[in-house]
């Protein structure tokens, strides 16, 4: 075991819209040792995003809320620091990057504007320096000539090389901890495949833990060790990978597993998962996925399914396991 | 750029011609003849005759519509018909003070509108945000003239800190109330525009990837947000200014100062075609100018927006 560097804590986030309350993660557990690669999956909706963002403590730009749960970084509990503390955690220690590279640089300043500040900021550079560093920090995450690209605007950049950029800004600092939020969805599969290999490669020079939140198994399968499942604003199976892939036990994780092509058995008709997710505005009392679960019982109905051991190091929620 | 330059100048000129050619068509219908004006009202029909023929009143009026038209070729906008005193000259004369008046209006109108709609942006649905949005719609409605009696009440009557009307020896005191009274809607006017531009900017991806690398709220609203809610605050501000440049009437009379506006004004009153249409030609000018310079520093704000020269390859 190594050292633990992120401990989420029966995370709850709310966000209140028209005084309707949508809870979007709804006690949340995870952990993250250091220089680890945890995947988080789900479908869209799932609160993975809004998982990470409380983590970062950002949610409030989303007018979100976290109501519950702790989230312990080296220690130090984020959601009790003073906001000035919270902002120098964030971007140096702890950074993130998002999905669309093509929205997520803003477009009326430079690159190297954007990746120096970065420095200036949380190391107290000069412009001067900044800049100089910016463009190693460029070269780094494989951009051609950054000397120039520092002087470019986002717009002439293409996708990859924008979200290289975005990289770029968020491993500044050299972070413990990279949140990646699907950082790849956006991209065609052959630069898919690239960006993916350069967060791996850059995980392992730095040393940072990754939580890499996607909604594609491809891309977890090739890129880290352990997966959280997350459904309806809850965790429901947390494995390693080959552990997930080859013995999936909950029946979400199954359901998952079975509507990815190529990832089931050859020959297999492509499975899937009847009904559509839970609106979070109204959630299925018991068990979240009951209703289109199809080994569904009566207690599946009633009582919400703790999330148990069930194995070596894997976790699941649901009442098919509990007399394991 | 400079291609696109030209193109722009060239298209404007059917604009003037078509802004002058409105003026000429108005100032003949309008009732009241220059010529009986000037003779005074004991003068007998052959002396009204004469200066008719001397003006060249008695010429077909699209006669004069391109006898005007070579004259602007050559800067000879002809003579007023008060003081046979060249047109351009009468002109010239009043334009300083209305060009003070008009830039530091927009400059007051730019800094305060700007910073406000900024504040009222970040504290959203506060009570400074009702205050200043409240604010804004009385500096909106409010006409010019009941402002500069509330400015002359606050600063002269009440707190006696600046003399009311005059130029004095030119000095820059005398400006400051028809500045804070012309500047008032355009500040207005801005600060809603900043708000809501702050507004959809602040929701923007981006600015989450800057509250995300840790940098400071001073550094996200004006080193991220705020340049890219600057082009519509751009637009407004120079139309402000190309209309207050060609004379802001009310305020002018209001503070008795002698700017452009004043003088269209007297030449309304006295029939002066040619300082009326002067002064016209001077505001439309104006407008192309400003808006051709506002259209180019668009690029400043957003580098996306170029002008000609050579295409962005992606």
């Amino acid at each position: 075991m190594g050292e633990r560097i992120l401990a989420v804590r029966g995370l709850k986030t709310h966000y209140y819209i028209g005084g309707r309350v949508i809870k979007a993660v709804d006690g949340l557990d995870f952990d993250l040792e250091r220089g680890e690669t945890l995947g988080i999956v789900g479908e869209s909706g799932c609160g993975k995003s809004t998982a990470a963002l409380s983590v970062m403590g950002l949610i409030s730009l989303r007018a979100g809320r976290v109501v519950g749960g702790q989230v312990l970084f080296k220690g130090k509990s984020l959601l009790a620091l003073p906001g000035e503390e919270m902002r120098r955690i964030r971007g140096s220690e702890m950074s993130m990057i998002f999905q669309e590279p093509m929205t997520s640089l803003n477009p009326v300043l430079t690159i190297g504007r954007q990746v120096s500040e970065v420095f200036m900021v949380h190391k107290g550079m000069s412009r001067r320096e900044a800049l100089d560093e910016a463009v190693k920090i460029l070269s780094q995450v494989g951009i051609p000539a950054p000397g120039q690209m520092i002087r470019e605007y986002p717009h002439r950049l293409s996708g990859g090389m924008r979200q290289r950029a975005m990289i770029a800004m968020a491993i500044a600092c050299g972070p413990d901890v990279l949140i990646a939020d699907e950082p790849t969805s956006e991209l065609d599969v052959t630069v898919q495949d690239q960006v993916l290999r350069l967060l791996r490669e850059l995980k392992e020079r730095i040393g940072m833990a990754m939580v890499l939140i996607t909604h594609d198994l491809g891309v977890v399968a090739e890129t880290v060790q352990n997966v959280l499942v997350m459904y309806a604003g809850r965790a429901v199976e947390y494995s390693d990978v080959s552990g997930l892939f080859n013995e999936p036990m909950h029946p979400y994780t199954k359901g998952l597993i079975a509507s990815v092509p190529g990832l089931g058995k050859a020959g297999e008709k492509l499975g899937g998962i009847k009904g559509e997710p839970p609106s979070p505005l109204d959630l299925p009392g018991g068990c979240r996925f009951h209703p289109r679960c199809e080994h569904a019982r009566e207690i599946c109905r009633i009582h919400e399914p703790e999330l148990v051991r069930v194995g070596d190091g894997r976790l699941c929620a649901c009442h098919l396991y509990n007399d394991w | 750029m400079a291609i696109y330059t030209i193109k722009r100048l060239l298209a404007a000129v059917p604009v003037v011609i078509g802004v002058i050619a409105v003026v000429f068509i108005l100032t003949s219908i309008v009732p009241g003849d220059p010529a009986r004006l000037i003779a005074g009202k004991t003068a007998d029909p052959e002396t009204i005759q004469r200066i008719r023929e001397e003006l060249g009143l008695n010429r077909p009026l699209w006669e004069q519509f391109t006898d005007f038209f070579k004259g602007v070729l050559t800067f000879d906008l002809g003579r007023s018909y008060r003081n046979n005193r060249p047109v351009t000259q009468v002109i010239m004369e009043r334009l300083p003070l209305t060009a003070k008046l008009a830039v530091s209006s927009t400059a007051l109108a730019v800094v305060t509108g700007v910073s406000l709609g900024v504040v009222s942006a970040v504290k959203k649905d506060s009570m400074l945000d009702h205050g200043g949005r409240v604010l804004a719609l009385l500096g909106i409605s409010a006409p010019s003239f009941w402002i500069g009696l509330m400015v002359v009440l606050l600063f002269c009557v009440k707190l006696r800190w600046i003399p009311g009307t005059g130029t004095g020896d030119g000095g820059w005191l005398y400006l400051v109330l028809p500045v804070i009274t012309l500047g008032m809607r355009p500040a207005a006017f801005i600060t809603r525009l900043t708000r809501s531009g702050m507004l959809e900017v602040l929701e923007q991806d981006y600015i989450q990837t800057a509250w995300a690398k840790g940098l400071p709220g001073r550094a996200v609203v004006l080193g991220h947000a705020l340049k890219n809610a600057m082009i519509p605050v751009a637009t407004v501000a120079g139309t402000c200014m190309a209309e207050m440049m060609g004379g802001a009437i009310v305020v002018e009379q209001f503070f008795s100062l002698p700017g452009v506006g004043r003088l269209g004004l007297e030449a309304i009153l006295a029939r002066d075609f040619p300082v009326i249409r002067g002064q016209v030609l001077l505001l439309a000018l104006v407008f192309v100018a400003v808006n051709l310079l506002v259209d180019l520093t668009y690029p400043l704000f957003d580098p996306r927006i170029k002008y000609g020269g050579k295409r962005r390859h992606e």
